[in-house]
């Protein structure tokens, strides 16, 4: 970084320029929008392996379908740059000028919002996955890693009028090494493991009269998601510090 | 009973939308009298389903045209520019909820939760303040009133608001139902989108090298409503695949 005192670098100027930082949105608007045609076009082709957040299947192989997506990466690096040397430097300049107010730092508190999403995506997007559903039975143990099992204990389905699907609600008994406990599982209402980073999911239900109930599971790894309830907590700060503008 | 209601309500907003032409005091009443109305007709679909009536198009507009209505409504002026097309965009987006299916259709069980109607509210409402600033950004191109663009920076910023916090009511509800806070599906990749176009939009009045450059504001602004709409309507029908049935 330049120190005080003399004339920053051109470059150095124009890297924490708010015209670049405004440049790199609408960069990425436009990045984004031409990605989302793309996708749709080529799902039952190059994006087809495409799945949720994940950007592995972007690079395996790459593709010249996917160059909106390279670019972008690179536009977001520079974004992320950009963005966190304005507030660098903009919180310095308020603070040395005797801003203390919270409220004065609603703007560095949304950008800091910012800046942890875009890590959650990337560790989301390359440290995520799955395997496909199991399926968990009343009869049966089902290992879902080396260190856990489970088995569906009971199964409650709740009808709408038309006999159509509510809500289901499954018991589970999960073996954790040595260590066993019940659990409740939902649509909506997913088991969590690891402070967030694995989920197990409801992925189907199957109820036949003189059969055993059965139900699918999804066993995801989400390790951006800690992060991501961190840029959402940020963004929620942000947003409250800022409450006085929305109305001014 | 509540495609009655509804009707009427398309009928109060488009006399307003009318009314407005004549800069008429009576013409905000009638646009109250169908907000009124198509409350209750989304209330009435409501009870019939046993849900936030937000889960079919035909509701989604319903809700959608009357988050438009309230913020024009609640934004009332007596500039023409301003309030009629306004008013049209409510009234237009209330008549499209006629034209899909009517029949009663429960929710599907990943519907059945708290952040499903804290998500979509908040959208619409996003979407009405921005369709606010649009129209806001129309009277400014009219008249080049400085105090149209400081309406226009206040709708933008609330509806910023409303948007960060649909996003992150919409993330949780993504990471219960499907393991994710992001999709790579049209939707949420405009619903991104356009976060950051109003993330930038909102630092256009700070950026020294556009002093003196009014017309940006309004540009994007306008340009915001477009990005609405593909948002909202073309990643529902054109784009195909997606998560999101509207």
């Amino acid at each position: 970084m330049p120190s005080d005192g003399r004339t920053p670098p051109r470059w150095w100027l124009l890297l924490r320029s708010q015209g670049l930082g405004l440049l790199c949105g609408q960069l990425a608007v436009l990045l984004l929008g031409l990605g989302s045609v793309v996708l749709a076009a080529t799902r039952e082709g190059a994006s087809a392996a495409v799945q949720l957040d994940d950007l592995r299947a972007f690079f395996a192989p790459p593709s010249a379908w996917h160059l909106w997506l390279y670019l972008l990466i690179v536009v977001l690096v520079v974004y992320g740059l950009n963005t966190a040397l304005c507030t660098w430097h903009s919180t310095l300049r308020k603070w040395r000028s005797g801003q203390r107010s919270p409220s004065a730092h609603a703007p560095a508190v949304l950008h800091l919002a910012f800046l942890v999403a875009l890590v959650a995506h990337l560790i989301g997007g390359l440290g995520g996955g799955e395997q496909p559903p199991l399926v968990l039975t009343t009869t049966a143990w089902t290992r879902l890693d080396p260190q856990r099992r489970a088995r569906l204990l009971t199964l409650q389905l709740d009808h709408h009028p038309d006999g159509s699907l509510r809500q289901a609600r499954a018991r589970l008994a999960l073996a954790e090494g040595s260590a066993g406990r019940e659990v409740e599982l939902r649509y909506n209402q997913p088991v969590v493991l690891g402070a967030g980073t694995r989920l197990l999911l409801l992925a189907g239900v199957f109820q036949q009269p003189g059969l055993p109930p059965e139900i699918a599971l999804r066993v995801r790894e989400a390790p951006g998601t800690p992060w991501a309830l961190a840029a959402a907590l940020l963004l929620l700060v942000g947003l409250g510090l800022l409450h006085r503008r929305w109305w001014a | 009973m509540s495609i009655a209601l509804l009707i009427t309500a398309v009928a109060l907003q488009a006399a307003a939308a009318v009314g407005a032409l004549w800069r008429g005091a009576w013409a905000r009443g009638l646009l109250a009298g169908g907000v009124v109305a198509q409350g209750a007709a989304l209330a009435s679909r409501g009870l019939a389903i046993g849900a936030f009536p937000v889960t079919s198009k035909l509701e989604s507009f319903a809700a959608l045209g009357l988050a438009l209505a309230l913020v024009a409504l609640a934004s009332w002026r007596g500039e023409r520019h301003y309030t009629v097309p306004f008013v049209l965009l409510a009234a237009c987006t209330s008549a499209a909820a006629l034209l899909f299916p009517q029949a009663v259709r429960y929710p599907p069980p990943l519907m059945q939760t708290i952040w499903y109607p804290l998500h979509v509210p908040l959208a619409f409402g996003a979407y009405a303040l921005w369709a606010a600033a649009a129209a806001a950004a129309l009277a400014w191109w009219r008249d080049r009133d400085g105090a149209w663009l400081a309406r226009l920076d206040r709708f933008a910023l609330q509806g910023f608001g409303l948007w960060s916090l649909s996003m992150i009511c919409g993330g949780i509800w993504g990471v219960v139902a499907w393991g994710a806070y992001f999709l790579w599906d049209p939707k949420v990749i405009w619903s991104v989108l356009l976060w950051l176009h109003y993330a930038s939009f909102l630092h256009l009045r700070l950026t020294p090298s556009l002093a003196g450059r009014a017309w940006v504001r309004p540009a994007l602004a306008g340009l915001g409503l477009v990005w609405v709409a593909v948002a909202y309507v073309g990643t529902a029908f054109f784009f195909g695949g997606s998560s999101h049935a509207f």
